[in-house]
């Protein structure tokens, strides 16, 4: 702030910054910095507990023989730092540590347990992006009508509906009144792709729902917003017909701030995965992580919720650059 | 934007309203606790006692909902204040100086959904209602900065700061005396909308086991325990969803309808 | 000459307010018309519905004919095939008015798609002759380039190259050398003016720059509150002002009062 106003031009900053590409380093380098903060919270969190991690995770009844191999498992005779060290080193080469309730490795259970969690949360988005972008441009094309007044009112509420509750009222009506879809429980792949998608497809709609409704509502004001601006008016004195201008011009546009929004809603349908499959008891991810936080799995929870991270990050960079790729500008808008 | 800014105002209010009001009288008369557990009453049919009936543990089942959205609305709001108040101060800070590090530590709210906060704490913790206001509050956090400081630097350009400083005005004096009161509009707006977040972070929580434990009931855990008689009673479940989304549509449209009102407010200052 | 645009008895009102009332003028092939008036005369509202792009909330009565074809009945289809090839329009804002996500030589391949059957190829090579044309080659531009690394300036040659594609017969200009220096206001009107010899282009010239005017317009339309006050050829309306607010006008800018900036210089750096 207290800079001379000549180090400062906007315009000047962007364009050098575009010229020699050092966004495309600086932002996975400041979420590398960011994923190290948040693995020292979560480090934190599990290990200066009050008190005896082993001892919580055993109960107040344990025998000294077992807290002693239970401490050993765990590493709790290192100094905090080399466990710290340990840990991230172990992470790194894949090796999630032990669960101690199921005895077997944490990769293993995760592994597992991502079956039904990576095809929920996927076909979720398509679902929430696939429709919402849609009736968002269909708002913003009729902005003002009817359609655009109740298509925002649907909207609203939809926004509005906490997706487990949703979830609950649709096993009602699908599967205990209409025996549409099974109501819970996930077959696996092994029985094939249809069962295991007709398990799937009641959490990803009861997912999709919320989401499509706040991806609706982003795409109708990001679409209005691009309308609005003087390359349109360029393009329609170029010749482009209304509809042409909508299409060619202002939604590739509109677009790009959605992408956007995506990234930003992932730890949203995080959130919202690990609530559904507890819901339609998904054998997912979600459920693995309630068991072992209720049955205080330390190095399950401390290794999944690292885990869950990771991958929003790395997802949140993808999309970052996607958005950067689509961009020229590199990010020079709000 | 529309022809009536105050439409979403009145709705949202009249929404909220209906849940809270009542919600309010009801703890205020009889607590925040659950009502007592009546085995001689279960499954009660709707009646002047019980308007709603009663639950499979013969409670009555509109107090039982309306004190668990009371308490609800409780987390939810000192939460928000919480987060309001955190946010505020560090996006200022953000704003006054090229803070990477304040900006840095917003975006880890990025990756850390409540859930998986909520996760930690319980498990080095235990489940405790101050555990889940902190979730809530660091879930809303980074919003909460990144608002703050664009509204900041949106007003820190303006010529009269530029005044002010050469009047030899410190910082603090100028966020206090010109940015705070011109930005307070906007924050208002954005706790509002904060708010119906807030509850529906609260009841996903709650729900899960991770939110405040029994015995004071909320939303979430209202739903968690009815779930398993959906088939012979779906009312049981349609009502505490139904509360759950009124406030949340109640709270969304307040907000949008603040911010109309906020832009209608800004267009009449700038014609 | 045969007028190639006339416009007569043109009206347009916008929620049962008059902009613009009763305007008739003409204006011959080759020939630049410069129209001027303080802001809020009607200029820009002149301009859109000479290009049937006014917004939905303003109607138009009168009559505006181009090479002998009545533009104020003409159907929205219609107004899209000779958009961009018989009238083109380039537009004041050098910085918005390019869409920031394209690359410029698509932007001007548009006007090729929109209204001819060229290959792909052939747009190409046309693209490249008409950056050529509007001296964006010898600075270093190419067709790759996008309009956030290119000046004020040459974003403008774009938007003029993406209007003079299809060699229009008539170019509207709104205020668009405003926001440049006058070294390059001077170039990019010296394109336009060769244009107009060369291919026997008519201008119209939006410009409150009564010294632009004076130097490049043929004839000049003096507008204010909506109404044309004066018009003529350029040396007689600067020569001998009729009316009393010509006459203001032109001492204002002999004077020079109306060209002081009167932006603020910056004390305080904002945050980008």
């Amino acid at each position: 702030m207290d800079k001379p106003a000549h180090r400062r031009l906007p315009g000047r900053r962007r364009f050098l910054g575009t010229m020699t590409g050092m966004d495309i380093f600086r932002i996975p380098v400041e979420r590398l910095l960011l994923l190290i903060v948040a693995s020292l919270v979560i480090f934190a969190a599990m290990n200066l507990l009050p008190g005896d991690p082993a001892a919580v995770m055993l109960g107040l009844d344990a025998s000294p023989e077992s807290l002693t191999a239970l401490h050993h498992q765990l590493g709790l005779e290192l100094s905090l730092p080399s466990r710290y060290a340990h840990w991230i080193n172990a992470f790194l080469h894949g090796d999630l540590g032990r669960s101690y309730i199921y005895d077997v490795p944490v990769s293993r259970l995760i592994g597992e347990r991502l079956q039904s969690s990576l095809p929920l949360i996927l076909l979720a988005m398509l679902l929430s992006l696939g429709t919402g972008i849609p009736l968002g441009t269909m708002a913003a094309a009729n902005r003002g009508t009817a359609l655009d007044n109740g298509l925002m009112g649907v909207i609203q509420l939809f926004k509005s509906i906490p997706d487990f509750w949703l979830a609950m009222m649709m096993t009602f009506l699908f599967s205990l009144t209409l025996h549409w879809l099974p109501s819970s429980g996930f077959p696996g792949w092994g029985e094939g792709i249809a069962p295991a998608l007709r398990a799937l497809t009641l959490p990803a709609i009861a997912l999709a729902i919320p989401q499509a409704a706040i991806t609706a509502r982003f795409m109708r004001s990001s679409l209005i917003e691009t309308l609005s601006q003087d390359f349109i008016r360029t393009a329609r004195a170029q010749g482009y017909s209304r509809g042409g201008v909508l299409w060619r011009i202002a939604l590739p546009n509109a677009l790009i701030p959605v992408l956007t929004l995506a990234g930003i809603q992932l730890p949203v349908l995080v959130t919202g995965t690990i609530i559904v499959e507890s819901v339609f008891s998904l054998p997912g991810c979600g459920k693995l992580l309630l068991e072992a936080v209720n049955q205080r799995d330390i190095p399950v929870v401390q290794n999944l919720v690292m885990l869950i991270v990771t991958a929003v990050m790395i997802l949140n960079v993808l999309m970052t650059a996607l958005v950067r790729w689509l961009d020229p500008r590199l990010g020079t808008e709000s | 934007m529309t022809t009536h800014p105050n439409r979403a105002l009145r709705a949202g209010g009249i929404l909220l309203g209906i849940v809270l009001l009542p919600a309010t009288l009801i703890a205020l008369l009889n607590g925040d606790q659950a009502p007592p557990i009546d085995v001689m009453h279960r499954y009660a049919p709707v009646s002047l006692l019980h308007p709603l009936g009663t639950d499979p543990f013969g409670r009555d089942i509109m107090v039982h909902v309306l004190t668990g959205a009371f308490n609800s609305v409780t987390i939810a709001v000192i939460s928000v204040c919480l987060a309001t108040i955190v946010g505020t101060v560090l996006g200022l800070i953000a704003a006054a100086r090229p803070a990477r590090s304040i900006m840095g530590l917003a975006d880890l709210g990025l990756a850390f959904p409540p859930v998986l906060i909520a996760a930690l704490l319980v498990t080095a913790l235990g489940a405790s209602a101050t555990g889940e206001i902190l979730a809530i509050a660091l879930f809303g956090l980074p919003a909460q900065i990144r608002i703050t400081r664009q509204a900041a630097r949106s007003i820190l350009i303006q010529d009269y700061i530029a005044a002010s400083r050469l009047a030899g005005r410190g910082p603090v004096y100028i966020m206090r005396r010109h940015v705070l009161p011109n930005i307070l509009p906007l924050l208002t707006v954005q706790a509002t909308s904060s708010l119906a977040l807030a509850i529906l972070s609260d009841a996903g929580l709650s729900y899960l086991g991770l939110g405040a434990p029994p015995p004071r009931p909320n939303l979430g855990r209202a739903l968690a325990s009815y779930q398993i008689h959906i088939f012979d009673h779906p009312l049981l479940v349609a009502i505490p969803g139904l509360t759950i989304m009124l406030l949340v549509l109640g709270f969304n449209m307040l907000g949008d309808g603040l911010r109309d009102a906020l832009d209608a407010a800004h267009e009449e200052q700038t014609p | 000459m045969m007028p190639l645009l006339h416009v007569h008895a043109l009206s347009v009102q916008s929620l049962a307010r008059p902009i613009l009332h009763n305007l008739s003028f003409a204006l011959e092939p080759g020939k630049i018309l410069a129209v001027t008036g303080e802001s809020g005369s009607g200029k820009s509202t002149l301009a859109l519905s000479l290009m049937g792009l006014l917004p939905p909330d303003f109607q138009a009565q009168g009559s505006i004919r181009l090479e002998n074809m009545e533009l104020s009945t003409l159907s929205e289809p219609d107004w899209c095939k000779i958009r961009g090839k018989r009238l083109a329009m380039v537009f004041q804002e050098p910085m918005t008015a390019l869409n920031p996500t394209r690359r410029i030589g698509a932007q001007i391949g548009d006007t090729f798609r929109l209204h001819t059957t060229l290959s792909h190829r052939e747009i190409g090579a046309q693209t490249r002759i008409l950056l050529e044309q509007v001296g964006l080659s010898k600075a270093g531009v190419n067709e790759r380039a996008y309009p956030h690394q290119l000046s004020g300036g040459q974003r403008q040659r774009v938007l003029l190259a993406m209007a003079l594609a299809c060699q229009p017969a008539l170019l509207i200009a709104d205020e668009f050398t405003t926001a440049l220096d006058a070294r390059t206001q001077a170039a990019i009107m010296a394109l336009v003016t060769r244009r107009c010899e060369t291919h026997g282009m008519a201008v119209l010239m939006i410009s409150h720059d009564l010294g632009l005017v004076r130097r490049h317009a043929d004839h000049v339309l003096v507008m204010k509150d909506g109404t044309c006050v004066e018009q003529g050829p350029t040396a007689s309306v600067f020569g001998a002002p009729r009316h009393p607010y010509t006459q203001a006008l032109l001492a204002m800018s002999l004077h020079g009062t109306a060209r002081i900036p009167l932006t603020p210089l910056p004390v305080f750096t904002a945050p980008s």
